[in-house]
């Protein structure tokens, strides 16, 4: 297939109307039911939902893990099943959550690193590997001396480096990351995202950052992409979505993200501590049973993406004006 | 406040036996949990908060020994010289909540038989009378529809319900203390949100102190009356939350605050402030203070000298040989 040139610089990655489905017949599961979002070049897009929202599996699929359903997937502007397999590694690469799952036990880090370019691998001195390894250590900030040791001799944010540094071997235009910071302590969380942050301006690459914690994201991300259900209910600029989200979900997610303020953390976990709010999801809003905006209609049709003045599009046709009495969780206010 | 505290730690030692010889992990720890009352303990992995809290609750390993001080339970040593008391410390006085609850759960159990279980074994309930209980816990949890949910096996339930079901185990007993470690990491935070406020409702209504252990301040603000933080085996800093957050004066402690991602939503990212190096290891502690080699406020004292600790204000206690002047 030829490369689409309708764009003189494709987005780094590119979904539309993206349907995955696990399983057959009545036990069949629509993990995405419908997405269409892109990745631009060099931009940080945070992908946040809660387990089952579909966020993972998105990941999946650009990552060649998870096959779609339906729908177009296209890496760099060409579909991503007319590339080959160097073509994909450049084009993107995965890190991992369980940074202990996702390194081979047996492996040196030096061979651990190498892995994405092997096809590359054949032709170099073992000298000119050893450089190379040394120095993509040396850029996520870990010494050259760890090129002999082995992933159980490393710290949790040590292999998440590696992690980082594995993926960077094969200079990728996206990186894709999945709650890769999610199993670290905070203050090794920090590090890391301190290390992404440096390497996307240095390296220009562009990010999908899939986590459930909405705090990682005003840390990292350009724009936010919200998912329920498989469903994409908000997008757009960090600040806009963070600061001000306009879909009850993104609400919910952002009520959750615990503070510092003692005072305020009582008063929110004093509201949280009921029972769930169980039903599920008829016709309408797959968010209907848990909103607490759901009028009748909600429940009748499904609301679609509208666009808004900020650059964010939301998929609620409740007016803002029921959110008012809301203000208290604004940060600006 | 009156009488003994239900847990005090004096100036507890503890080494671990490995491969290479022994290591210290707590090399002088001076605590209190008092009645009714949530206590975090806050540091990063190997700081030895784990270790503080497994060490009351008689959980630690054979290789596990006291190197020095003591462990009271309302006023009494529960880990005397040469004599085990430690069996005593489980089941009635304390219920435990753990990061996995698939790992603590049987999966070929029904979660009711399992909630159940120690029901019909420590309080002599018949199977009826237990399972009636279990339903009436489970309920108390939160889990809604808690009949039938006392049938299901642990992968039918999700994270979040497998965590209240281990909480309804911890409370079967009506243990004193709820020890809860890190019992939110691993769930979605809308989960974690709801997981904490109902530990917190339980407090309020059954009076049960909780000893609380995390990484994560953010976790620790809602939920704690107050923190100790830990590193390399000690505790640095205690004091009230609200003091302790508003204002922290070791310099750890204030690293570790500036670690938390809060949401700032402005024009440009915000990323946390990591801290720089790593703890170190269990038998590696620097000389002087442990934190000397990561502070940026490191002078001279600092490497050679352990810092006593100190009162930082009104129910503070920090380790550390800044002034307090010097430090603002």
């Amino acid at each position: 297939m030829i490369a689409r040139d309708r764009d003189p610089v494709p987005p780094a990655a590119e979904v539309e109307r993206l349907r995955v489905r696990f399983g057959r017949g009545r036990g069949a599961v629509e993990a995405v039911a419908g997405v269409s979002l892109a990745v631009a070049p060099g931009e940080v897009l945070g992908v946040v939902g809660e387990s089952g929202s579909g966020k993972s599996t998105l990941l999946r699929v650009l990552a060649g893990l998870v096959p779609p359903t339906a729908g177009v997937v296209r890496l760099g502007g060409r579909a991503a099943d007319s590339l080959d397999r160097p073509g994909r590694a450049a084009a993107r690469q995965m890190v991992f959550q369980d940074p202990f799952g996702a390194l081979d036990p047996r492996r040196s880090i030096l061979d651990t690193l190498l892995e994405p370019r092997e096809a590359r691998a054949g032709r170099e001195t073992r000298a000119a590997r050893r450089v190379r390894a040394a120095a993509l250590l040396e850029e996520v900030g870990l010494p050259a001396d760890f090129l002999e040791r082995r992933p159980h001799e490393l710290s949790g944010g040590q292999r998440q480096r590696v992690g980082i540094a594995r993926a960077l071997g094969a200079e990728p235009a996206l990186l894709l990351l999945d709650e890769a910071t999610s199993a670290l302590d905070v203050s090794v969380q920090a590090q890391v995202l301190e290390l992404l942050a440096r390497l996307r301006v240095e390296r220009g690459f562009a990010v999908l950052f899939v986590t459930h914690d909405l705090g990682v994201l005003d840390a990292i991300a350009d724009r936010v992409a919200v998912l329920y259900r498989g469903r994409l209910v908000e997008i757009g600029p960090r600040a806009a979505v963070l600061g001000a989200p306009r879909h009850p979900y993104s609400r919910l997610l952002r009520e959750a993200v615990p503070g510092l303020d003692p005072a305020r953390e009582r008063a929110r976990l004093a509201a949280a501590g009921g029972p769930v709010a169980a039903g599920e999801p008829g016709a309408g809003c797959v968010f209907a049973p848990r909103c607490p905006l759901a009028r009748e209609d909600c429940r009748r049709s499904e609301p679609a993406l509208v666009a808004g003045p900020d650059g964010r599009a939301w998929a609620c046709p409740v007016p803002d004006e029921s959110a008012a009495g809301r203000r208290d969780t604004d940060p600006r206010g | 406040m009156s009488g003994a505290p239900l847990l005090a730690w004096q100036d507890l030692r503890l080494s671990f036996r490995g491969e290479e010889g022994e290591t210290e992990v707590l090399v002088g720890v001076d605590l209190e949990l008092r009645k009714g009352e949530t206590l975090a303990l806050v540091g990063e992995s190997g700081s030895g908060k784990s270790a503080t809290c497994l060490a009351a609750l008689g959980l630690l390993g054979p290789n596990a020994r006291r190197t020095g001080g003591a462990i009271l339970r309302e006023g009494e040593p529960v880990w005397a010289e040469g004599v085990d008391h430690r069996a005593a410390l489980r089941g009635r006085f304390a219920g435990a909540v753990f990061q996995d609850p698939m790992s603590s759960l049987n999966p070929f159990l029904r979660v009711g038989d399992q909630v159940a279980e120690g029901l019909v074994a420590q309080r002599g309930l018949s199977r009826r009378a237990a399972r009636d209980r279990a339903v009436a816990l489970l309920e108390e949890v939160g889990i809604p529809d808690a009949a039938r949910r006392a049938r299901a096996h642990p992968h039918e339930l999700s994270g979040g319900m497998r965590q209240r079901v281990m909480i309804a185990m911890a409370l079967a007993l009506e243990p004193r203390v709820l020890v809860a470690d890190e019992p939110t990491t691993a769930l979605d935070v809308t989960t974690q949100a709801r997981i904490l406020g109902l530990l917190d409702a339980l407090r309020r209504t059954r009076g049960t102190a909780i000893l609380l252990v995390t990484h994560d301040f953010g976790v620790a603000a809602g939920l704690a009356d107050r923190v100790a933080v830990l590193y390399a085996g000690r505790v640095v800093e205690e004091g009230s939350t609200a003091a302790l957050l508003a204002a922290p004066f070791h310099p750890y402690a204030r690293a570790l605050r500036a670690a938390v991602p809060e949401i700032r939503a402005g024009a440009a990212p915000h990323p946390p402030r990591g801290i720089p190096g790593t703890p170190p290891r269990p038998g590696e502690r620097p000389t002087g203070c442990a934190f000397h080699p990561r502070c940026p406020w490191v002078f001279a004292p600092c490497a050679e000298a352990d810092p006593p600790a100190r009162t930082a204000g009104e129910g503070r206690v920090a380790r550390c040989h800044l002034e307090r002047e010097e430090a603002r």
